[in-house]
């Protein structure tokens, strides 16, 4: 039976990823900060499911808790790096400790998740990293600076490590959601075109993750939109983009 | 130098007309402490430039207030004032309505409209970056 760890796993995507691997057969660890939700989840998963509590911005805690779930369940088959965070702000309050508290839980979570996982995968010459990226990360989006960026750190690290890693037997695949239904979501001050429900969002992610594919990019509209946007020149992208948004504040774009 | 200053035209027309650089250089504002509590017990205390919302001074803290807009339209970022609510800037048309229409407590500010004007404001943040949401 293959393994499957999950970090972001107590809400959301993470949650309803773990939920599909397990009914797919396989034993999943779910790794988040929330203790009591996770319990849960497990608890309700039954048989083949366990749980660690850690911070994805802390390597050793991250560490442990991956080490911790490798010995209960065996080695890391598939790494899902999926926890992040993000809020809404314009550029007129960045700040440093703001934006790093972003990139240490998106892009230094990956990061964690991958070294501690990598090296077993190496050895075996088999095993798959993935993490959540986003939409976002195709192009910088107004009032999202921090979380566009961290997301495109993903986007490229993944791209990179897919190329270094295929001739060693170990895939990888990031995954570009557009909005899912989550906690991250929930605060986003605007309508969410084209949203996507959570457990809709795992199945697609789940079926990716199996098939090896490089990409799993979801829903089609938005993905077509975005990667259209990519090749949009700057002059017209900043203009449009700071009316069509629904990300761009009301207030800033008048 | 373009003929009949066209490239100048065009940028006034396009509004890309830059900040001229000999503008003079406004004067040093002064700066206040400003407290925060955190939902976790914690506290912490920044220091804040008059006029510096309390989402920009709490953003260099360890604790960033949770944003959706910071434009005064979601209420995300909603805090208790429990301290020094006069050195705040007044609430203006658009937060009071923005605190009608989501249901924000009349004791609560939208930090993201709330500018510092005075030292002994102290307040408790109900949304974290990167915690779980609060309900209102």
């Amino acid at each position: 039976m293959s393994v499957a760890i999950i970090t972001g796993a107590s809400s959301g995507i993470g949650a309803a990823v773990a939920v599909e691997f397990h009914r797919r057969g396989w034993k999943v660890g779910l790794i988040a900060r929330r203790d009591d939700l996770l319990k849960e989840h497990v608890e309700a998963m039954g048989e083949g499911a366990a749980y660690a509590t850690a911070d994805v911005a802390d390597e050793k805690g991250l560490t442990d808790a991956i080490l911790k779930l490798e010995s209960e369940l065996g080695p890391c088959d598939l790494m899902f790096a999926n926890a992040g965070i993000g809020d809404g702000r314009s550029a007129r309050h960045f700040t440093s400790a703001n934006t790093l508290k972003i990139m240490n839980v998106n892009c230094a979570g990956v990061i964690h998740a991958f070294a501690a996982v990598l090296p077993g995968m190496l050895k075996r010459g088999t095993g798959t990293l993935s993490a959540t990226s986003s939409v976002a990360g195709f192009r910088g989006l107004p009032n999202f600076g921090p979380y566009s960026a961290s997301k495109s750190y993903v986007t490229s690290l993944l791209e990179s490590m897919r190329i270094d890693l295929r001739p060693h037997g170990v895939g990888v695949t990031t995954v570009h959601p557009g909005f899912v239904v989550s906690e991250l979501t929930s605060r986003n001050a605007f309508d969410m075109p084209f949203l996507v429900q959570t457990d809709k969002a795992a199945r697609i992610i789940v079926k990716g993750l199996l098939k090896g594919k490089s990409e799993v990019n979801f829903p089609w509209q938005m993905i077509c939109l975005m990667k259209f946007v990519r090749w949009v020149p700057n002059w017209l992208y900043d203009r449009v983009i700071a009316i069509a948004s629904p990300t761009t504040p009301k207030k800033e774009a008048e | 130098m373009t003929p009949f200053g066209i490239r100048k035209r065009l940028k006034a027309l396009l509004g890309l007309e830059g900040g001229s650089s000999s503008a003079p250089q406004p004067p040093a504002l002064p700066s206040y402490d400003v407290v925060f509590d955190c939902p976790d017990g914690s506290t912490y205390t920044v220091s804040a430039k008059e006029g510096d919302s309390l989402v920009y001074a709490a953003g260099r803290g360890p604790q960033p207030i949770s944003t959706g807009c910071t434009d005064g339209t979601c209420g995300t970022c909603r805090v208790d004032v429990l301290e020094g609510a006069e050195f705040l800037t007044v609430a203006d048309g658009h937060e009071l309505k923005t605190k009608a229409d989501v249901g924000v407590p009349d004791a609560q500010r939208l930090a993201c409209q709330s500018g510092v004007l005075g030292a002994g404001v102290r307040v408790k943040i109900t949304n974290i970056l990167g915690e779980e949401p609060i309900d209102p």
